[in-house]
């Protein structure tokens, strides 16, 4: 039963602690009360019209969410590979700045201090901003905030 | 960059609730009013998101009773 497109008349709503309360009265004359009806079903329709169930569509976008999550995982996938191919080049660029003397030390400064940001500015240097836009956004697609929590390499 | 993903975010989730489609299923009559024909009646209640990128349901309970000027009444309850 497709419940869209029917019109009621909206009488009073409230909020239960069991859920939202409302009711219309339809302007169907002559109906026998029923439960299946097209006369209820539009009411039904205009109900949940005029109160959207919030707690039902967040879980119907949860969908949504994962979809994205799984499209961000599969760019995060790509941004391994991304760092893969560039983080030596792009650690060749960092090691006096962070003042570290071996690579351990370069992966901790790297890790606390904003992977992201220091390899994407690293690729700006070698490849050019649009690239490194590229690798900003795949950070930030990907969860990552520009402080950077997650090694790559 | 991020707040304008956020913002984006947010206005896709509007825009899918606002686009959000409603049908019932499994319903069933509870019990009859003798005495009003008034039904008390159950059903879950199916939300699909536009292009049928998300769907839930939830079950719901309602009752529809006649007006004395031949109006139907409906009270749905269950609504989160």
């Amino acid at each position: 039963m497709n419940l869209r497109n029917v019109s009621a008349r909206l009488v009073f709503g409230s909020a239960l602690f069991f859920g939202l309360l409302a009711a219309v009265s339809s302007d169907t004359f002559g109906e026998t009360p029923d439960c299946a009806s097209e006369a209820t079903g539009g009411t039904v329709a205009q109900i949940v019209a005029e109160n959207p169930p919030q707690d039902l569509l967040n879980a119907a976008y949860a969908g949504v969410e994962r979809s994205l999550r799984q499209k961000a995982y599969s760019r995060l996938d790509s941004c391994d590979s991304y760092a893969d191919k560039f983080s030596a080049a792009a650690l060749a660029k960092w090691p006096r700045a962070s003042g570290s003397r071996n690579d351990e030390e370069r992966h901790i400064y790297l890790d606390n201090t904003g992977f992201d940001l220091k390899i994407c500015q690293s690729v700006h240097e070698l490849y050019g901003p649009k690239a490194a836009d590229e690798c900003m956004q795949m950070g930030q697609s990907s969860g990552r905030s520009a402080a950077g929590t997650r090694s790559l390499m | 960059m991020i707040k304008r993903e956020e913002a984006g975010e947010k206005s896709a989730k509007a825009r899918a609730f606002a686009g959000a489609s409603y049908s019932l299923d499994v319903i069933r009559l509870k019990s009859r009013d003798a005495t009003t024909g008034a039904v008390s009646c159950a059903a879950d209640l199916h939300a699909v998101l536009p292009e049928g990128t998300g769907s839930a349901k939830e079950p719901i309970t309602y009752e529809v009773e006649q007006t004395s000027d031949g109006k139907l009444y409906v009270t749905v309850r269950g609504l989160r």
